[in-house]
């Protein structure tokens, strides 16, 4: 399906919205704790909660703001150029755990749980990895057995981004072994005090230090069958619609990285001088510039142009329309895409500001060697890049042709 | 449309701000055939001062559980430039900042300087159902409209403060400091008075998702344009006749305590720049 996109005055008013909230309101509450697990920035989640961040793509009429796919990249990228934690939390929250609540839920399920995670009230989290299931999600072995009106679970998951903190945890459990992937697993929402959920370790992380990364355990924990998002044994179909669509997300946060190193480098090199001229003069610094400058454009472009198709995707699937298989694997594919793209060109960005910034970019004041631990991450959680690769290689080898 | 069907206030006070709406300077383009800066298709948006204008307006609006209309020229008027169609980018974003209402003066070439502009404006507001307090931004790009206020309420024929901050709204009055020459004081006066507002001393409003989209979709907007406001069929002749000999009431500080200014002294219309500037309240402006 082939899409011209281009920003509108709604989507504008939203950047710039958020940019100068972010750089007035929330920026100067963050500081990076570099002990032991980091600090969750409470106060600054509060207020993004407060004027409405947390629930960007959703309708009006389940408390979100309605900006859909494009308004929630907007902000994650915007949110990416300032703290990539915030982005994370934002993402963890909003594309795969509130954003798959509302397409699968019924309408008692969005009442009762998409209306406080998109109007700021209760913050939400996702639960599919486990210690021996990662890049094989169909692999995970957290039981959820039927007792009556209930499901018993039992089991481990980790890096579940906001685990500790949220209300809401979306989690993913076999509620059928033999079925394995094809109609084995659930998704089960779990609201936070329910006995029998605990929460295990928090990670120490090199990057990405303010979100906070927990393990979530699982000792008979019992959700009543109200609490199932989409059919029995649609659990994998639920996180995969997900994770396709946060993919997009990350890699806007990607492009959102990319243009910040962009911004600081450019404004760096053409005010640091060596040998009588501004270190910007030399071809060497002029190519990293031209470098950056070229993956923000592209990867704007398609990252934009995949949120418009994923917004119209998600809203065939929230009106319970079955969308046609060819869509959903365009989808899958472009945003593997976009993911693996986006991701990798911050990683280059992050690099060529280091190599422009020199010794000044190792210290802590430039925020350079933060943002070159954070972005690693990009190409890592919601599916590694050797993952997205594959789904890809395998779309292109089943079809035969490129488009 | 009636202004009472779009604005509905009811008995709530309103407020009016006025704001420049601007373009943005990084989609300007000059038309080479024409050799002059081309904004068709520009960005407008708000100025920092007009934004705390706007934020002034809604906690005055809040104070007094009142209503806040956002009045803005079309470009023409704002900038100067001709050939520019009516955009409502800057009204949009004050109506995501907590506005309730948006008018777009849509007056094509007759806006080009200060004084007709303040003819439109008070035209405009003469034809709302109710106007409590008018607030302009006391420092703008456009350096013509520190002229404005003082011209609004003289043609309002209400009270005039400069450079206020620190506003209390309490429906039939209005308090804060304002800049007496080179003196901040306070002051108190009646409503109906137009307030020059300088930047600071008020509670920052930033723009929610919800309503970015609400100012896009469900937030009011009307567009008047000459014929909207000439309903005796003389507005022409009022916007271009020569200036009127007509008195200004300028409220005045007591110190030490705050009083209430129910003599204001006269002033002539036609030396209005000399004496204010005399008194120190255009730099104010």
């Amino acid at each position: 399906m082939a899409i011209e996109f281009t920003f509108g005055p709604r989507e504008r008013l939203l950047r710039r919205t958020v940019q100068e909230f972010m750089r007035n309101e929330i920026r100067p509450m963050l500081k990076e704790d570099k002990t032991g697990h980091g600090t969750f920035p409470v106060e600054a989640v509060k207020r993004l909660q407060e004027h409405g961040f947390f629930g960007v793509p959703i309708p009006r009429e389940y408390g979100g703001a309605g900006l859909g796919e494009v308004g929630y990249c907007i902000l994650v990228e915007e949110l990416g150029r300032m703290d990539s934690s915030i982005a994370t939390i934002v993402g963890a929250h909003t594309g795969i755990c509130l954003t798959p609540t509302w397409i699968f839920g019924n309408e008692e399920q969005r009442e009762r749980f998409v209306r406080p995670m998109a109007d700021g009230r209760a913050l939400g989290a996702f639960a599919l990895t486990e210690p021996t299931a990662g890049s094989d999600a169909a692999g995970i072995r957290t039981r959820a057995e039927e007792d009556g009106n209930e499901y018993v679970l039992n089991g481990r998951k980790i890096w579940c981004s906001n685990g500790d903190r949220a209300e809401f945890v979306l989690v993913m459990a076999v509620t059928d072994p033999t079925l394995g992937a094809r109609g084995g697993v659930t998704a089960f929402m779990v609201e936070k005090g329910t006995p029998g959920l605990e929460v295990g370790s928090i990670e120490d992380k090199m990057g990405i230090r303010s979100s906070s990364t927990a393990e979530l355990i699982f000792k008979d924990c019992r959700v009543p069958k109200e609490n199932i998002i989409g059919d029995i044994g649609a659990g994998l179909i639920v996180a995969l619609t997900a994770l396709d669509g946060g993919r997009a997300g990350l890699a806007a946060g990607g492009v959102g990285a990319v243009k910040e190193m962009l911004e600081r480098s450019l404004d760096y090199s053409r005010k640091r001088r060596r040998s009588g001229r501004p270190i910007a003069d030399h071809q060497s610094v002029q190519w990293r510039l031209a470098e950056m400058a070229t993956d923000a454009y592209l990867n704007e472009r398609a990252v934009y142009e995949v949120a418009t198709l994923v917004d119209r995707y998600y809203h065939m699937l929230a009106r319970k329309e079955r969308p046609p298989r060819e869509l959903r694997d365009e989808i899958s594919r472009k945003c593997a895409m976009v993911k693996v793209s986006a991701s990798e060109a911050a990683g280059r960005a992050v690099e060529s500001a280091m190599s422009i910034f020199g010794a000044a970019g190792v210290r802590d004041i430039w925020r350079i060697e933060q943002a070159f631990r954070d972005q690693i991450i990009i190409e890592i959680f919601e599916g590694t890049n050797e993952i997205q690769r594959m789904i890809v290689a395998r779309d292109l080898v089943d079809r035969g042709s490129f488009w | 449309m009636s202004p009472d069907a779009a604005f509905a206030p009811g008995d709530r006070p309103v407020v009016v701000v006025v704001v420049a709406q601007l373009p943005l300077v990084d989609h300007l383009s000059v038309d080479p055939r024409a050799l002059e800066i081309d904004v068709r298709g520009a960005e407008r948006v708000l100025t920092a001062v007009d934004r705390e204008a706007v934020a002034a307006g809604i906690g005055l609006r809040d104070q007094a559980e009142g209503f806040l209309l956002v009045i803005a020229l079309d470009e023409e008027g704002a900038t100067n430039l001709p050939s520019a169609p009516a955009v409502e980018g800057g009204v949009r974003e004050a109506l995501a900042m907590g506005a309730d209402a948006g008018l777009l003066l849509n007056v094509a070439g007759a806006a080009r300087d200060a004084l007709t502009r303040a003819r439109l404006l008070a035209e405009a507001v003469r034809h709302l159902p109710r106007a409590d307090l008018v607030l302009v931004p006391s420092v703008s790009d456009d350096p013509d409209w520190g002229l404005l206020p003082g011209m609004l309420a003289e043609m309002l024929d209400c009270g005039a403060v400069p450079a206020a901050r620190n506003l209390e709204f309490h429906g039939d009055w209005v308090a804060g400091n304002a800049l007496f020459g080179a003196t901040t004081r306070r002051f108190e006066t009646d409503t109906p008075a137009v307030l020059s507002v300088r930047p600071g001393g008020h509670r920052a409003s930033w723009p929610t998702a919800w309503r970015v989209a609400d100012a896009f979709h469900s937030l009011p907007i009307i567009s008047w344009t000459l014929s909207d406001l000439d309903t005796d069929g003389r507005l022409l002749t009022r916007l271009f006749a020569p200036a009127e000999t007509r008195t200004l009431r300028v409220v005045r500080p007591e110190p030490p305590q705050p009083e209430r200014f129910t003599d204001p002294p006269d002033m002539s219309a036609r030396t209005l720049g000399k004496r204010l500037a005399r008194k120190g309240f255009l730099g104010g402006f």
